[in-house]
């Protein structure tokens, strides 16, 4: 595959601190290849901006291989960019056309405040995890290999809703701004397997409370969380959440 | 608080309610819908329509108070947790995007139908207090209560001004146009998702909603291209 080169124009939403306004500015980004992730895109852009002695574009990225879920910026209106199931880490530069303009936003919610730039605070989604994304039960030790039968759909099934990586796409690309896939990938993975029966409504009534708290929207069923999801997690588990939530607060004897 | 007033003000409790009160609206709409298609009936007992046969039918059942009283709270829970909800969305949301788009593969309808359900909502809400007073309370008004007028003289009258009856167009289309998310919203929103019936009850959602459009836009139309008239069909 031949390697191209090409230009674009970014919008590029800046910000110095939480608590300042931020505005759009102008970059052109000249001889990208086409080779290049959007990451190394802004890298070039911010090498020069580095060179010419302004202050660099500020992003998050830690793994650079989809998985951990650090990155995350909005392309033109679509969280991670354009592309399905992929991080914006994974996004190449060949999925864009020479000449374009491309307006890059961080992630926006009430939950999510812009630290600086295209960097957001994430931390309501670690609080949300500790107050139930874990089995608390005593299990004892390491049963021996095949006591507890697991059926391979089942278990495929727990595992594409734990490959969540709590990036917070679904967030910024729901109108509601709703944590609601997030959250319910979480709550379901541990309830589809018998390890995490045990505590599944207590789970989900805490999550969805935390979730509450952090100010994340309500769930209009509009499915644009799904399509923006890097893993593809599918909002029938939103459907599992809601179930646990309401086993738990109407039918649970905790008061 | 306790577990149940807990559970109702959460966000996924909201939605339970709008979407529990907003199906038997749904129920009550079928059964309008069935009621107000007599129209184009012949009466059975010598008055002007079968609407006349069946409005009569309707009084006399003792526990309509009952039902009407129902009715009026799904109405007001619906609508007052929407407003609700919408307001909190929108904090959530907190600033919006310079550029706004999906990712969704299912395009442009389902994406516009969602995001119009506070406008749909809106106009069906400026809808209903002219529709009870124009069969409702002007009738009793009018004739004083228990009118001997019959219903579709009054239903033929009052819609047969164009302006009237254009808004009742208007109106039937746009519930038809709230139910097309709404419907399926709802059965989701009660944490129902299964891989084979989901795809079923999307359909059959959509084939209702737009069921109920046309067969609530049908009665208006009639009567302003002069299909229906005053004293029988």
């Amino acid at each position: 595959m031949s390697s191209r080169t090409i230009n674009l124009t970014l919008r590029v939403w800046r910000q110095t601190s939480p608590d300042q306004a931020g505005r759009f500015e102008k970059y052109e980004a000249k001889d990208v290849s086409t080779d290049a992730s959007f990451l190394e895109m802004l890298d070039q852009v911010n090498e020069e901006l580095v060179n010419r002695g302004e202050e660099p574009i500020a992003f998050e990225h830690d793994c650079r291989e989809g998985i951990c879920g650090t990155c995350g910026i909005v392309i033109n209106g679509m969280a991670h960019g354009p592309q399905h199931g992929t991080t914006t880490c994974q996004l190449h530069m060949r999925q864009f056309r020479d000449g374009e303009t491309l307006t890059l936003e961080p992630w926006r919610a009430r939950g999510f405040p812009v630290l600086k730039d295209l960097a957001v605070d994430r931390a309501a989604f670690d609080r949300i995890m500790a107050a139930g994304g874990y089995n608390s039960v005593n299990v004892g030790n390491a049963p021996d290999a095949n006591s507890i039968l697991v059926s391979r759909t089942v278990a495929s099934d727990a595992f594409d809703a734990a490959t969540c990586i709590g990036c917070g796409a679904c967030v910024a690309a729901c109108p509601n701004a709703s944590a609601m896939l997030f959250v319910a990938a979480k709550v379901g993975h541990l309830a589809t397997l018998p390890q995490g029966q045990p505590e599944a409504t207590k789970r989900a009534k805490r999550m969805v409370d935390q979730m509450d708290i952090e100010g994340f929207g309500a769930c209009t069923n509009t499915l644009e969380c799904e399509a923006a999801c890097p893993k593809e997690i599918s909002t029938k588990w939103i459907q599992k959440m809601n179930r646990l939530y309401l086993k738990a607060a109407l039918i649970s004897d905790e008061t | 608080m306790n577990w149940f007033t807990q559970t109702f003000s959460s966000t996924i409790g909201k939605k339970v309610l709008v979407a529990l009160t907003g199906l038997a609206l749904v129920g009550f709409l079928i059964a309008h819908l069935a009621g107000n298609l007599l129209i184009f009936a012949p009466s059975g007992e010598g008055r002007a329509t079968g609407m006349d046969d069946y409005a009569h039918a309707l009084h006399e059942i003792p526990v309509l108070p009952l039902a009407e009283l129902g009715l009026v709270v799904f109405f007001v829970l619906h609508v007052g947790l929407v407003l609700q909800l919408w307001a909190d969305n929108r904090k959530a949301r907190g600033g919006s995007y310079a550029v706004s788009a999906s990712k969704r593969p299912k395009g442009p309808v389902a994406r516009l139908a969602s995001g119009t359900m506070i406008v749909s909502g809106l106009v069906v809400l400026a809808f209903i207090p002219l529709h009870i007073w124009d069969f409702r309370l002007r009738r009793s008004e009018v004739h004083g209560p228990g009118a001997t007028e019959e219903i579709s003289a009054l239903v033929i009258e009052t819609l047969s001004s164009p302006l009237h009856g254009g808004f009742y167009i208007v109106a039937s289309l746009l519930i038809g146009w709230h139910l097309f998310h709404g419907i399926h919203s709802a059965i989701r929103s009660i944490g129902f998702h299964h891989p084979k019936y989901t795809p079923i009850i999307e359909k059959v959602g959509f084939a209702l909603s737009a069921l109920l459009a046309v067969g609530f836009a049908s009665i208006p139309l009639a009567i302003l291209l002069g299909a229906l008239e005053a004293g029988g069909n």
